[in-house]
This record gives C-alpha cells, sequence and structure tokens, in this order.
C-alpha cells in the first residue's frame, strides 16, 4: 500500500563518495555493455500493428488531442489451476510534441507479477518501422513516496520514431499474482481511444463477474464457450491539465473489474464483504501479540476510559512509529508482524494500522482494517474492488458509550459503531480523520461484519480557522498590529506538519511567505506557534507584522484594504465544465480585523456588506466604522466536497463575491 | 539534546563523518554519527541508502544502530535490501537500502560499511566536504595506487594533446575550509575537517555548488596546469575544427543561403536564419543509434547535420561556424558552461566542466557572440545562462580562457500595451499587446518548441493571470514570432471579466495593470547568499482604460521615480481626465549580481516598487452613472 498524499518528505543519507563514484563506475561499464549487447528475438512489426496504424481518420472532437490510443488489446487467460496470464496490446499515434509522454511503454514487474515478455515496435512519421531490441530497453525501480525497499521494477523503451505522426506499439505478457482473482480494464485514458478489447478466457465451469465504474456496462459476447469478450469505440480521453478544482483523475476514468473463480462468485455487497474478509483473513494473523506488545499498550494506554485510553495508544502509533515502506510480493498486501513493527517503530499504513490494532487489542479494544484510496472517489461503490492505496484502522465503539470527540464514527449494517483512525497522519487527532479521507468508500475487513463503508465527512462547524487582530494605521499609510490564527480540527495537520518539520528559521520564511501575499512591504515582528504537536489542542499561531505603505494615499484620501490578509478565494476559468469540482475539505473561516484610523481622518465610504448563501457554501462580510476603527468580519462556512458541473456557474457567483470582497477599499478623508 | 548552537536551525548534524579509501587494499570505508535534532531530521536521515553499481563492488560489514539520549543502544538486527535503481545496457545501479530502528528526536544514529573491489579496477575520491547538514568533525584518509614502474596497473589519462598516455601523476583540487591542512602522511594524504557549514540553499542564488569545499583528486601525466588547459583546448579545438571544417558540401549550402553582393553581416544574419530552422534535439527527442542507422545517418561533420537537418546543439553551433568560415569570416567556437548551473574552475582540469559551445564571429570588424546552440536565441545575443561565463575559446592562434560578455537591458525587453474599457456594466473589455525580445521572448520559443502554440498560449494565459488584477480574464489570441528569432515574439491577448470595486459612491481599481497582482520578488528579510536575478531587462507598461459614462476619475496614485543607483530604476506615471485613465510605467533592472551586503537594498527596491504598483485609482459615480455603476461596481458580484 502505497500513501499518496504526503505530509512528510523523506530523503535519506546519500553517501557523497558513492554517489560520485557511481558516475564513475557507470561509464566504465557502459562501454562493456554496448560491447555485448544482446538480442533477442523480437518478432517484427506485427498485422495488428499496421492494421491499427492504418486506422481511419480520427473523430473531430479529438483535434486538441495529443496522441490517441489506436487501440488497446487486454487477454486475460486463466488457467484449470487458477494461474492467470495477461496479454496486453497497446498501438499509440502521437499527435503533438506532449503526445510522446503517452507512448512511452512501460510495465510494471515483480516477483509475484512475473513479466514473460516484452516487445515494443514503432512506425516513424516518414513510414520508417522499427522493432526494438531487448537491450534497448531499460529497467527502473520502484521510488514511491515513503516506500525503502518494493520489489516492483518497471521495463521501460524509448521508441524511435516517437514524434509527432509516428506511431508506437507495445506488447507484454505478464503473470498476475496467484492471490488475485480479479483484473482490471482501464479503458479510459487522458487521451482518447480509438477501440478497446477486453477479453478473458476462463476454464470449463468458471465464472466471471464484471463491474463498471463511471460508465455504463457493456454486454460482453461469448466468443467461443467460457471466452468473453468486451469491446468498445472511440472513448473520449480525461486530460484535467488546468482544470480547477478538479477530482482525482482516477476518480473520472471509466474502468471495469472482471472478478473470475471456479466457484459461483457473490454480487454487489456481498462481494465487497468477501473482499473484506479476504483481508481480513490476510491481515489479522499479524497482529497477533507477543509480551512486549501487550505489557507496553497496557503501560502506555493507563487506565483511563476507552476514549483516554484511545488517545494514548493513537498517541503512541502517530508519534513513535515512523513511515517507512518495504514490500515484497505479497507484502505488498499482507502487512509486516506487528511484533516487527513494534521492534523497529517503524512500518507502512498497513504495518502502522496492523501495530494499532494489536496494541488496542493488548487493552480489550477491538480494531479491524479499513482498505481506502484516499483519492476520493476512486474507490466506487458500484464496483467491488480489492485495489486502493491505504490502509487505516477502525475502532469498535463499545455500546452506550458517547464523547464528543468521537466524530469520524461509522455505524456498519450490524448496527457496530466504528471509529475510523488513520495512524499514518501524525498531525490529526483521533476522533477525527484527515481530509483527504472524508467521503471515500472504503473496505472495513472486520471478519463476519467486513463490508462497504463510507467514511464520514465531518461537519464544517469541526474544522475552523479563525483569523484576528488589530491594527492600527498612521497618517502615512504604515499599519502596524498583531494577528493571532487559530485552527482546529483535521484540517490543521498542513500547517501542523509542516511547523513541526521546520526549524526556527523555516517557520519565520513560511510567514514571511504568507505575508507575501498581502503587503508589498512589511517587517515581520514576533512570532510564535503554540501547540504543533498537541493535536487535542488548537494550532496556535500569533506574530506581529509592520506594513509600510499599506494604505494608498489618493489626493486628501486614504484607501484601505479591510482584508487586511488571509485569502478563502479560489482561482476558477471560465471555460465550460464538464467535471465535478472537488474541494479539499469542509471548514469555517472567519476573520476578525479592527484597523485604527488614523487621527485627523474619517470614514468617507465603505464596501457594501457581501451575503452570498449558494446551499453548499454561504460567506458574509462586512465592513463597519465603529468610533475610530474599522472593523472587518466574516465567515466563510464550505459544506460539501464535491459538486456537480453544473454547480459551476453558481460557484462563480460565489467566487466572485469573495474575490471583489477580499479586494474593496474602505475610503477615509482627511479632516 | 534537541539542538546545537553550532547549526541552530538545522534539523540533524553530523557528528563525525569518516571516508578511508585503501585502493590497494580494494575496499572502502565508511562511517557516519548523526544526531538527529528535529522531526524533520527523524524523516530525513532515519534511512541508509548506499548507491552501488551491481558486479563491480561488493557492500558489506553493514552495521548500524540508534542511540537514545538515556544511553539505549538499539542495533539495526535486520537485513538490508538491494533495490535495483536502474538497469541499461549493461549497466545495473543498485542501493543496498535499511531503515535504523526506533529513530526519535535526540536519537544518535550511528552506520558504517566497506565498499569491496576487485584489481581490476581503481578509484580515486572526489570528496565534497559540504554535506547537506553541518558536519562537526570529519575525517578523510586515501590511500593511492602506486604509479610505479613495477605497477601492474595502468591509469590512462588524456595528454595535453588529447592522446591517451599512462598516467604518471596523481594530482588534487582542493577547496578547503579555513584551517584545515591535507596531509601527505606515509600512510596516505589524509584530511581532518572541522566545524563545516552545510551546503547552501537559498533561490535566486549563484551555482552555489560551485564554490562549496571540496578535494578532487584525478591522475594526470606531468604537465601543469597552464599545460593541460593549453594542450586539452588545442585538442578540443582541433575537433572542432575537423567537424566545423567548410568542406565543399558546406560551401555549396552557403552558396544557397548568401548572396554575391551580401555583406559580411547580410551573409552571416542569413547564414544564422538558416542554421536556426535545424531541428536541435534538446528541444524534439534524440535518436537512437537504430533510428540513425535506419536512417542512414551518421553525423561526423557539419555537412552532416546540414543535410540532415538536425543535431545536438553544439553540433548546430559548429555548424554557424562552419559556414561563416565557408563564408570567408573567422569564426571561433567557445566552450563555456550554464551560469545557472555552475561555473568553470581552472584548478580543477577536467575539461568535461565546459559543457556548451558558443560561436565567435568577427563581422564588420568585430568580434560577436552568437548561441546557435539555443534554439530561437536571437542574433548577436547569447543565452542568459551563457552569458558572463568564463570559458575556452578558440583563437587565431590557439585557445584562451575569456569571460562572455554580459546583456544589457536593452537585450531583454518587454512593452506591453494594454486598452480596455470599463462598461456600464462593470465589465472589462480590451486587449493587451505584449513585444518581446531576448530572455522572455527566449522562453517562450522554446517551451512551444517542447510543447505547440496551444500548449503556449494556455501557459503564457496562466502566467499573465497571475499578474493583472482580480476578476480580469486574459486569453492569449495569438502570438506572432513564435518561430522567428528576427522580429519580437508579440502576443496578443483578450481581456474580459471585471475590475474594480465599489465603495458607497466612489470605484476603486488598481493604478497599475499588469502587476496588480504580482507579489514583491523577495519575502525574506534576511539573506545568507548572494543573489543572481539570471539576466538584466527592461520592462515598459502602457495601460489606457476608458471609462463607462457616469464614472469619472477623481484620484490617481501619485507619479514616482525608485532609483537604485547603478542597479535599476523604476518609473511610474499616471493619469486621468474625464473618462479616460492612463498609466505608464518603466522598471529597468541592470545589475544582476548582488552581494548579500546588499540584499537589504535590494528587497528594498523590489519592495517599494511594489508597493507603487499597488496604488490605486479613485472614480467618482455621478448620479447618472449610479444607477448603471450598482452593478458596474458589482461586476464581480
Amino acid at each position: 500500500m502505497k500513501r499518496t498524499a504526503a505530509s512528510e518528505q523523506r530523503s535519506a543519507i546519500r553517501m557523497p563518495g558513492a554517489v560520485r563514484r557511481m558516475r564513475w563506475w557507470a561509464g566504465a561499464l557502459l562501454a562493456l555493455g554496448c560491447a555485448g549487447a544482446a538480442h533477442a528475438g523480437t518478432p517484427e512489426l506485427p498485422d495488428w500493428v499496421t492494421q491499427a496504424a492504418a486506422s481511419a481518420p480520427l473523430p473531430a472532437a479529438w483535434r486538441d488531442a495529443k496522441a490517441v490510443y489506436l487501440l488497446e488489446d487486454t487477454l486475460l487467460t486463466v488457467q484449470p489451476d487458477g494461474k492467470a496470464v495477461e496479454r496486453y496490446r497497446a498501438v499509440v499515434k502521437i499527435l503533438r510534441p506532449q503526445g510522446r509522454d503517452a507512448a512511452r511503454p512501460m510495465v510494471w514487474f515483480s516477483k509475484d507479477e512475473k513479466l514473460n515478455s516484452f516487445h515494443v515496435w514503432s512506425i516513424g512519421p516518414d513510414g520508417h518501422h522499427y522493432t526494438m531490441k531487448d537491450s534497448e530497453y531499460v529497467e527502473v525501480g520502484d521510488e514511491s513516496w515513503g516506500m525503502l525497499y518494493v520489489d516492483y521494477r518497471a521495463k521501460v523503451a524509448a521508441p524511435p520514431g516517437a514524434d509527432p505522426g509516428g506511431v508506437v506499439a507495445w506488447e507484454y505478457e505478464q503473470d498476475l499474482p496467484s492471490y488475485f482473482s480479479e483484473d482490471r480494464w482501464d479503458f479510459q485514458h487522458r487521451e482518447p481511444a480509438l477501440h478497446s478489447v477486453y477479453e478473458i478466457d476462463l476454464p470449463p465451469g468458471w465464472h466471471q463477474y464484471a463491474v463498471w465504474a463511471r460508465h455504463a456496462s457493456v454486454q460482453p459476447t461469448e466468443v467461443t464457450p467460457n471466452h468473453f469478450r468486451w469491446e468498445m469505440s472511440n472513448i473520449d480521453g480525461i486530460d484535467l491539465t488546468d482544470v480547477p478544482l478538479a477530482p482525482a483523475w482516477a476518480a473520472l476514468a471509466g474502468r471495469m473489474t472482471v472478478h473470475f473463480a471456479a466457484d459461483p462468485l457473490p454480487e454487489g455487497d456481498a462481494l465487497w464483504a468477501k473482499i473484506g474478509d479476504w483481508y481480513y483473513g490476510l491481515a489479522a494473523p499479524r497482529s497477533e501479540s507477543g509480551t512486549d506488545i501487550v505489557s507496553e499498550a497496557r503501560s502506555i494506554a493507563g487506565d483511563g476510559d476507552f476514549m483516554a485510553k484511545l488517545e494514548k495508544v493513537a498517541d503512541f502509533m502517530q508519534q513513535q512509529i515512523r513511515y517507512v515502506g518495504i514490500e515484497v510480493g505479497i507484502g505488498g498486501w499482507q502487512p509486516h508482524p506487528a511484533e516487527d513493527v513494534f521492534r523497529s517503530r517503524y512500518g507502512d499504513c498497513k504495518d502502522k494500522a496492523t501495530l494499532t490494532v494489536a496494541m488496542l487489542d493488548a487493552v480489550g479494544i477491538r480494531a479491524a482494517w479499513v482498505s481506502l484510496d484516499d483519492r476520493r472517489g476512486v474507490i466506487d461503490p458500484s464496483m467491488p474492488t480489492l485495489f486502493g492505496n491505504h490502509m487505516i484502522a477502525a475502532i469498535e465503539i463499545p455500546k452506550g458509550y458517547e464523547d464528543p470527540r468521537l466524530q469520524a464514527v461509522v455505524t456498519t449494517k450490524s448496527g457496530t459503531r466504528y471509529l475510523i483512525f488513520d495512524p499514518t497522519n501524525p498531525y490529526v487527532a483521533i476522533g477525527q480523520i484527515p481530509e483527504y479521507e472524508q467521503g471515500s468508500y472504503a473496505v472495513l475487513a472486520a471478519g463476519a461484519d467486513s463490508q462497504l463503508i463510507q467514511l464520514p465527512i465531518l461537519s464544517p462547524k469541526a474544522d475552523i480557522t479563525e483569523r484576528t487582530a488589530k491594527f492600527e494605521l498612521t497618517p502615512d499609510g504604515t499599519l502596524k498590529g498583531d494577528v493571532a490564527v487559530i485552527r482546529n480540527g483535521a484540517r490543521s495537520d498542513d500547517w501542523r506538519g509542516t511547523l513541526a518539520m521546520d526549524s526556527d528559521k523555516e517557520q519565520r520564511q513560511l510567514i514571511e511567505k504568507s505575508l507575501q501575499q498581502d503587503f508589498s512591504s512589511f517587517t515581520l515582528g514576533t512570532e510564535k506557534a503554540e501547540n504543533i504537536r498537541d493535536l487535542y489542542k488548537p494550532l496556535e499561531l500569533d506574530y506581529s507584522v509592520t506594513a509600510p505603505v499599506y494604505a494608498k494615499s489618493a489626493g486628501a484620501l486614504l484607501l484601505v484594504r479591510p482584508r487586511v490578509l488571509g485569502s478563502v478565494a479560489e482561482a476558477l476559468d471560465d471555460k465550460p465544465r464538464k467535471y465535478p469540482i472537488s474541494f479539499d475539505g469542509v471548514g469555517t473561516w472567519t476573520d476578525d480585523f479592527d484597523v485604527k484610523i488614523p487621527p485627523g481622518y474619517t470614514v468617507d465610504d465603505l464596501p457594501d456588506p457581501v451575503n452570498v448563501d449558494v446551499g453548499f457554501a454561504t460567506y458574509h462580510s462586512q465592513v463597519k466604522a465603529q468610533g475610530d476603527t474599522l472593523h472587518y468580519q466574516r465567515e466563510y462556512v464550505l459544506k460539501k466536497l464535491t459538486l456537480a458541473p453544473g454547480d459551476y456557474p453558481t460557484l462563480h457567483k460565489l467566487e466572485s463575491a469573495i474575490t471583489t470582497d477580499e479586494n474593496s477599499d474602505a475610503v477615509l478623508k482627511k479632516q | 539534546m534537541t539542538s546545537d548552537p553550532a547549526a541552530p536551525n538545522a534539523p540533524a548534524v553530523f557528528l563525525n563523518y569518516d571516508e578511508y579509501m585503501d585502493v590497494p587494499g580494494h575496499f572502502d570505508r565508511y562511517y557516519g554519527r548523526i544526531k538527529i535534532l528535529t522531526q524533520k531530521g527523524v524523516v530525513e536521515f532515519g534511512d541508509v541508502r548506499i548507491p552501488y553499481p551491481a558486479g563491480v563492488v561488493n557492500v558489506r560489514a553493514l552495521e548500524g544502530r540508534t542511540i537514545h539520549s538515556d544511553g539505549t543502544v538499539i542495533p539495526f538486527a535486520g537485513q538490508p535490501y538491494d533495490k535495483e535503481i536502474v538497469k541499461a545496457g549493461g549497466v545495473k545501479e543498485m542501493e543496498k537500502v535499511f531503515s535504523l530502528p526506533d529513530v526519535q528526536v535526540g536519537s544518535i544514529i550511528e552506520y558504517r560499511f566497506e565498499i569491496q573491489y576487485d584489481d581490476r579496477w581503481i578509484f580515486w575520491p572526489e570528496w565534497y566536504l559540504q554535506q547537506p547538514i553541518f558536519v562537526h568533525e570529519a575525517h578523510y584518509h586515501f590511500i593511492p595506487a602506486a604509479l610505479d614502474v613495477n605497477s601492474t596497473m595502468e591509469i590512462m589519462v588524456p595528454d595535453p594533446q588529447g592522446k591517451q598516455i599512462p598516467a604518471t601523476r596523481l594530482q588534487y583540487d582542493a577547496a578547503l575550509p579555513p584551517g584545515a591542512k591535507l596531509q601527505d602522511l606515509p600512510s596516505g594524504m589524509d584530511l581532518t575537517v572541522k566545524d563545516i557549514p552545510p551546503i547552501p540553499d537559498e533561490p535566486d542564488s549563484p551555482p552555489l555548488g560551485s564554490f562549496s569545499y571540496r578535494l578532487f583528486y584525478y591522475y594526470t601525466g606531468n604537465y601543469s596546469a597552464k599545460e593541460f588547459w593549453t594542450g586539452a583546448g588545442n585538442a578540443w579545438s582541433k575537433s572542432v575544427d575537423h567537424f566545423a571544417e567548410p568542406s565543399d558540401a558546406i560551401r555549396q549550402a552557403v552558396g544557397q543561403i548568401v548572396s554575391p553582393g551580401d555583406t559580411d553581416a547580410q551573409k552571416l544574419e542569413k547564414i544564422y536564419a538558416a542554421v536556426m530552422t535545424i531541428e536541435n534535439t534538446r528541444y524534439s527527442r534524440e535518436r537512437s543509434q537504430e533510428e540513425n542507422k535506419a536512417e542512414g545517418v551518421k553525423v561526423l561533420t557539419a555537412a552532416d547535420v546540414w543535410s540532415e537537418k538536425r543535431g545536438t546543439p553544439n553540433q548546430i553551433t559548429r555548424l554557424f561556424i562552419a559556414m561563416a568560415r565557408a563564408a570567408g569570416m573567422n569564426a571561433y567556437a567557445m566552450a563555456v558552461t550554464e551560469r545557472d548551473k555552475s561555473v568553470l574552475n581552472a584548478n580543477y582540469l577536467n575539461w568535461h566542466q565546459l559543457t556548451d559551445e558558443i560561436a565567435i564571429v568577427a563581422v564588420g570588424g568585430k568580434e560577436v557572440y552568437f548561441d546557435p546552440g539555443e534554439r530561437y536565441c536571437e542574433y548577436g545575443k547569447l543565452a542568459w545562462k551563457h552569458t558572463q561565463v568564463l570559458g575556452m575559446r578558440q583563437t587565431a592562434s590557439g585557445t584562451e580562457p575569456v569571460l562572455t560578455p554580459a546583456a544589457e537591458y536593452k537585450d531583454n525587453e518587454e512593452d506591453r500595451m494594454a486598452g480596455l474599457q470599463l462598461g456600464p456594466d462593470g465589465k472589462l473589455l480590451g486587449e493587451i499587446k505584449i513585444s518581446m525580445t531576448g530572455a522572455e521572448a527566449l522562453r517562450w520559443r522554446q517551451q512551444a518548441l517542447t510543447s505547440d502554440e496551444e500548449a503556449t498560449k494556455t501557459a503564457f494565459d496562466r502566467h499573465l493571470q497571475g499578474e493583472v488584477p482580480p476578476g480580469v480574464v486574459v486569453k492569449t489570441r495569438q502570438f506572432t514570432g513564435l518561430t522567428d528569432d528576427t522580429q519580437p515574439l508579440v502576443a496578443i491577448v483578450d481581456v474580459s471579466g471585471g475590475m474594480g470595486t465599489a465603495a458607497g459612491k466612489r470605484v476603486i481599481f488598481p493604478g497599475t495593470f499588469f502587476e496588480a497582482s504580482a507579489q514583491p520578488r523577495f519575502a525574506a528579510q534576511t539573506r545568507e547568499n548572494p543573489v543572481d536575478l539570471r539576466y538584466p531587462y527592461l520592462i515598459r507598461d502602457q495601460v489606457k482604460v476608458t471609462l463607462a459614462p457616469g464614472l469619472t476619475v477623481t484620484s490617481v496614485p501619485n507619479s514616482a521615480q525608485i532609483p537604485f543607483p547603478q542597479n535599476a530604476e523604476y518609473i511610474a506615471k499616471y493619469g486621468g481626465s474625464g473618462n479616460t485613465y492612463q498609466q505608464a510605467r518603466l522598471l529597468a533592472v541592470g545589475n544582476t549580481l548582488y552581494k548579500k551586503e546588499q540584499y537589504p537594498d535590494l528587497r528594498d527596491f523590489f519592495q517599494k516598487v511594489d508597493g507603487q504598483d499597488k496604488g490605486q485609482v479613485v472614480l467618482d459615480r455621478t448620479a447618472a452613472g449610479s444607477a448603471q455603476a450598482g452593478t458596474a461596481a458589482g461586476a464581480n458580484q
């Protein structure tokens, strides 16, 4: 399992001498490599390539495409012993220079996903045919964030003739891991696809069950007995480049998952339950604890009530267990034994979830695993699948137990309440979950209680950013004052994470960078951050700032922007919206600023109040003159995580109001 | 201890670092002892990665442990993993990786390992003494391979003429910290350094890596540094002359490009324009050997580049030189570094520091520098990264080190004009015309080479959107000169959206259209390193806004001149009468390199400029206009 939403970045000690020598050695060996380049037989350009390359003209709607899949063709052959082998073919035509990115053949493989063959061909824009040799391919290792070692490698090729007008084709055959009984047909890409085919050839008596996401289901043809073929044509690409507030690409792309088995397959919820139960069987034995875990867990948890124990174990998991991923074979799915994780004090998400389960078990609290994808929307309830990219924990809440801190709660069909907890995020307090997980579907792996669940979306009132400030303005336009920023809730994790990782100097630079958004010239005075790692207290940031020439002279007038600092505006484009709108998280933002105006000036004009309620969000702002003080107050509440494309004009209206309000000036006049 | 007075903001510090390189013994020994000071230190230093080439060396005797501040020692008891990083052409780069146990803030981590190799290999160290973190003490020891006549090893090095000869000497290039002394002991070369600051990392810096502490060893023959640079320069010059030979094919090509009556300047302009049409593979794609073979392409000379109509940057530069020579002019090559990456270290006898080639041609009695390897670099100009760099040039009698000329602000000009109408409904309509020469023009032209015109328009929109006032929408309609470096690059941009906000009876909008949303260039109050602004430039703006009936200008920002003597100049003028507002702005930056002591003045200049750019225009709404301007001011609502 690989986390993609990084709150920490890692690198490692790179021995300077060794790095230096790597270059030297590589240079020396390169000559040997060239001299001894072997050539394993690759067939000449096959007919399926030339036929696809001779495809009819592309649909006019694709005139902006950078490349196009002329053909994609997958055949999964399942043998009577359950072994499955996949043969994949692709033919891509490059239409623009950037389209070369889509024409880079690549296949990931590992010990359990053996690569049996890999061939690449190309046709240059001038019509010249090329067949690549095995010696021309490059292998690269996995460098995913947080993963120290993964046994996956990729074979990649840089084909000749890969220029606009050229065609690149590749074919590979590889084994599916023996523990997989599902395969996925990703028929939609960033680039459009002219023709896509998926076939599964099953042994007699075997069963298949196809499920679809982001596309209406298509019926297969049974080409020969128990050999099924799905076919699609003219599939539009999904290009999210420069699309503001776009959902994850994978949450939009159409795909089919086919499950296969010798026995009849359950469907719908029953299949989700089966998947969860399968994972439970894989992970649960790894949570068995030795005496050291038990005694440490009891010592940490103490004698408090349920919530008190949870907080202490959670704190240990979040602060003491470092994120380090090591995955070999089925280790991509199965956690390391809790004992190993406990001893070494590191592990990846599934390891941390497993140690959480083990430690809680040691203090009498039952917990289970939750498999999800932290790209909201990627797991679709209509498409039962094992695949996700993250693992967290679900903690069973005792019947009748209530505590206002228990916010991220899911109730299963059996009526059991689970608190969802992510031990990999060290900056979100137990009781809440990170905003990037909220609203996602996930698989609860809890034995008989395994099922599909939807992770909760926390209340906007549980996630509040409050800015308060008191400033004084001098007649020359200088603004001076103190600012306090208080952040509550899961979304404080980004600032907590950054501040926790930063040195004092970097913390100061971070504030300076944010002030740069609002002031042309400024001096940051004192600054202080509190409760960075105390997740049960609000994160507080206090600083003082002086901004010369903040107010602008205009004859006898002085123009002052009452919204002194901070922005909640989102940049939108004016293109027709095709895709849903996705926000990072719900929340509430309030600003409360006082600006004492200079002696001798009076308020002559003020911006009008702004009151917008668009259902999914409200925005209220007003500026008042109270004695010698301008008082600016606003509240922005975002209540929904995602919107339909049709809501884009409404969002535009909201954002225009916010932008206008944020840039409005009050006019002061010299008496 | 979770802080170190010697490194107040460090995530971790090396307490000790040791490299011991025993070439006759066929092994190196490494040792590191790191104090973890912050959570960032835990994340960044908890894992150890040891790169090595498979089949060449073995990593052995690997040990690691974590020592907690209470003295508890937790040894690394697991197995390290061998991770494939890349495998290509028979070469396999691997990493031995492991994670130290229970690393906490305040822990000390310690590791050691050896790299062992057989006698087919010989190594010499290139030690960068500055690490990413502060080093309290480091020790380096090198026992070199013997070079005496009885040695079974023979190290081949190029002689000053470029011929491979057996090495006879071990040399080094040292940039050592103050007080450090390299000792030549009977047991080997020995260096101990203390209190070494980390490699600096600040934005807008010159290539600081070129100035870091280091100790590089290398083998040479019996020649001095002067002899090396002369010899290596001559060998390089010879290869240039061979490649850039004005052969019959080149002469014939030149004959088709120039006219007999052309002056030298005219000939050279035509040749440059012709060379600029050659496909530069830096911006398209390097062809594989098989591809070249299939196409029958073998590039050995400039004539081959011309006939294939494609080449690498240096090949294209040499083609230009060959053609200039064929046209009867004195043309020379110059090898240079890229200023954004490195500067030449003449004490380090390694020609490969000089990665790029430019051309120098005598035209009209004056030597002019050209950069034909940078596609769409304008005639007679250098890409900024090739300005003010030390390199080695050909001369009539050999080679010599010279500094390339600096650019002037007039080499990099931008003229931005906007004609806008603020409508009665508050909406803004109009057109922007931006004309660019020099660095900005080159940047957009080269971007278009790696993508296409549409993608470049989108990128230009994004760039411009970050500068114009909030609410204004820009959309590039067309570029002219995107593939013609003889003309300024001109972008025509459509403007829509809204501008300005209401305050009672007034409407207020930004006085400086093009910089309304820009941020001051430098946020940090303090600076530890020099600043490199890369290239000098001049930006001129002219903006005219025609206001809707009922809106009249009542106040504009005060015109201003902000001098930064010897370095930069800023002038802003504003005018408004009736229903028209006009604004003009000029920013000229002449000096690009600033010492850190000059940083406060530099920051102050840019902050003052930004402050002036944030001035506001005040409009009054007349009674007649108020009804309309109720929406005008609320254009964004």
